[in-house]
């Protein structure tokens, strides 16, 4: 079977420092896939060069099958949809219009906006959310309210893959849920590949199927959360000691971190 | 889908709120579709007006009902030489290079995320100038082609120097570029000016126009020119503007949305150097248009059409500034330049004040 998406020892980074250098990673179709690691270890940087945001040193990429540089990017825009990490509004633009923007790769070159794109993007607000929010101007939103509207971009451009660079960040408790809930259903019931860059391991291990561990531009661990998540896993990528206990209704691991007033007592 | 069955149905929280924003989004889409109509409607009256003005006021007793058959070229004498050969070209040429400055400058505007940026602020335009000054002093003969050929290398000879001066790390620092681009400005105005000092009296009365930009030595060729140039010029931009319109959510989310930013960053440098060079090459640079022309039109219509408002916007502004240039009571003549610098550089002043005391 092919994957949605594949790096094959791909190298890539910022002049002339290399960040990742020789990575391999398959993403499982139709599946949640969470990468996982700490500040700086190269989350944002992988999640770029697989989505031909940042030219690659070395090593191809494959979506569906097909080279992606190989393919026009208007093609890979179709099926590949991607979430920077922070994104940048144009003065003034309304939630409605920036949404729009998502429908970019989907029009052909004089066609106009009409009566369904209004739809599709209407849909893409509610199911974030901010339907309410249709006529504001995006940079008088919250933070939270800004990252709804940026998924809802990503939502309107309708690919079977998604890669959401921390969509959660910014967002209360209860919007966090919100949106991975949201995530879980489009992964459901629209069968979508979803990559999702997190620092909420907890959350990663709650909704996603696959974890990918990352550490200093190499991929430590990657599987399961059940098989992944565990004391020494996170020992080893976070150097945080932790109790990892089964969620009380899912099973899934839950982490308990251990800070240095908590580690002696209740560990040794 | 239906619409207005939400009560007898359980209410599905999620239709509702969706049916009001698309209905809202409509409603925006239709009210934008209206506004940009009675926009062009009064553009093209305004353009009208002026035109009439242009080729009306102050006729030296040619009957006004001369005027459109001598316009045409079917009229002798007195009619045909005011009207024909001195009146048409020039109210042309100053329609043609005004959308054509607009069109530059909306185009830098949008790329470069920046009011300041425009042909004449980064240097474009005095390269231009420079280039078809060369022409036309040292190889008179093959000036009408050769000028405007000559104008668009100088403008892409500036793009390049202001591009490769104000990289750095692997981006362009807007500050920097306007700053190189001031600085290569003088030295193309130096180098123009000591193509002066060499000059004969007769060229030399041509030439005046790309130190201050006048439409006063514009003739058919040049009318030929500008037409020529407008013509490639805005289909290309409309062609453009679909990339400019993602690449105003940087680069990153530009290409995710499948654009080609490389390519289109280059190709729209290139369109609107091209497009204020021919301009300059048959009026001279022309101060402010495509600073101005810009905003007012992002101000009428909204972000995502202005690229191609600016360029009625921008002849509106020419040709009225060129109908007060020749008729205002006290100042006229004047050089249309003069005019146009009087409007714009009051705004620029204000642009920089402003800028300076923003977070930027
Ligand atoms: N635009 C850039 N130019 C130069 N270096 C960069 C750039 N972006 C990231 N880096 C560097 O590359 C390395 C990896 O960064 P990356 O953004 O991939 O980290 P990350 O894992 O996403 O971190 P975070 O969790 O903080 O988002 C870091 O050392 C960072 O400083
Ligand atoms: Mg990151």
């Amino acid at each position: 079977m092919t994957h949605p998406l594949e790096a094959r020892a791909i190298a890539a980074g910022y002049g002339k420092r290399l960040v990742i250098d020789g990575l391999d990673v398959q993403i499982a179709a139709g599946r949640i896939t969470a990468l996982v690691g700490p500040n700086a270890c190269g989350k944002s940087t992988l999640l770029k060069s697989v989505a031909r945001l940042l030219p690659l040193a070395a090593g191809s990429v494959l979506l569906e099958g097909a080279d992606i540089h190989a393919m026009p990017t208007r093609d890979v825009a179709r099926r590949l949809g991607i979430l920077p990490q922070s994104p940048i509004a144009p003065e003034s633009i309304t939630v409605g219009d920036l949404v729009w923007r998502g429908r970019h790769p989907h029009r052909r070159f004089g066609e106009r906006r009409t009566g369904k794109d209004d739809i599709l993007i209407a849909e893409a607000l509610a199911a974030t959310g901010t339907a309410e929010l249709v006529d504001r101007p995006v940079d008088q939103l919250s933070g939270g309210q800004r990252q709804r509207v940026w998924i809802a971009l990503a939502l309107a451009q309708d690919t079977p893959t998604l890669l959401l660079d921390e969509p959660t960040t910014y967002l209360d408790i209860a919007h966090q849920i919100e949106v991975m809930d949201l995530l879980a259903d489009l992964n459901e019931k629209a069968g979508k590949t979803i990559v999702l860059v997190s620092h909420d391991l907890n959350q990663a291990a709650l909704y996603a199927s696959t974890i990918v561990a990352m550490r200093d531009g190499r991929i430590i661990r990657q599987g399961p959360p059940e098989e992944v998540l565990d004391a020494r896993t996170v020992a080893e990528v976070f150097g945080l000691d932790c109790v990892v206990v089964p969620h009380p209704r899912t099973d899934r691991p839950q982490i308990f971190p251990l800070g240095r007033r908590h580690a002696p007592q209740e560990n040794s | 889908m239906t619409v207005l069955d939400t009560r007898a149905t359980a209410p599905d929280s999620a239709a509702a709120p969706a049916l009001a924003a698309a209905a809202r989004l409509r409603a925006v889409r239709r009210a934008r579709h209206r506004r940009t109509a009675l926009v062009c409607a009064a553009l093209a009256v305004l353009l009208v007006a002026f035109t009439a003005a242009a080729l009306l006021i102050d006729l030296n007793g040619v009957p006004a009902s001369e005027v459109l058959p001598a316009a045409l070229g079917l009229r002798e004498g007195l009619a045909d030489y005011l009207v024909f050969q001195l009146r048409m070209p020039r109210t042309l040429a100053a329609l043609l290079a005004g959308a054509l400055f607009g069109l530059a400058g909306a185009l830098y505007q949008r790329l470069i995320r920046n009011p300041l940026a425009t042909p004449d602020i980064v240097g474009i335009s005095a390269g231009a100038s420079a280039g078809a000054a060369t022409v036309l002093l040292l190889a008179p003969a093959a000036y009408v082609v050769g000028a405007p050929v000559a104008a668009i290398a100088g403008s892409f000879v500036l793009v390049a120097a202001v591009q490769a001066l104000s990289w750095r790390g692997g981006q362009v620092d807007t500050y920097r570029l306007i700053l190189v681009g001031i600085g290569l400005s003088a030295v193309c105005v130096a180098y123009t000016n000591y193509l002066f000092t060499m000059a004969e009296a007769n060229d030399l009365a041509i030439a005046m126009r790309w130190t201050i930009g006048s439409t006063n030595a514009a003739d058919w060729d040049g009318v030929t020119t500008l037409a020529t140039g407008l013509a490639c010029c805005l289909p290309l931009a409309v062609w453009l503007n679909r990339s400019l319109t993602a690449m105003a959510l940087g680069d990153q989310l530009a290409t995710g949305l499948g654009t080609r930013v490389n390519p289109a960053r280059v190709a729209v440098l290139l369109l609107g150097a091209a497009a204020a060079a021919l301009a300059t090459s048959v009026v001279g640079p022309i101060g402010f248009v495509s600073l101005i022309s810009g905003p007012i039109a992002v101000w009428l219509v909204g972000a995502e059409r202005s690229v191609l408002l600016a360029a009625p916007v921008g002849a509106a502004i020419v040709i009225g500034a060129d109908v007060l240039a020749l008729h205002a009571p006290l100042i006229s003549p004047v050089p249309t330049g003069v005019l146009t610098a009087l409007l714009g550089a009051p705004y620029f002043v204000w642009l920089i004040l402003r800028r300076g005391q923003g977070a930027s």
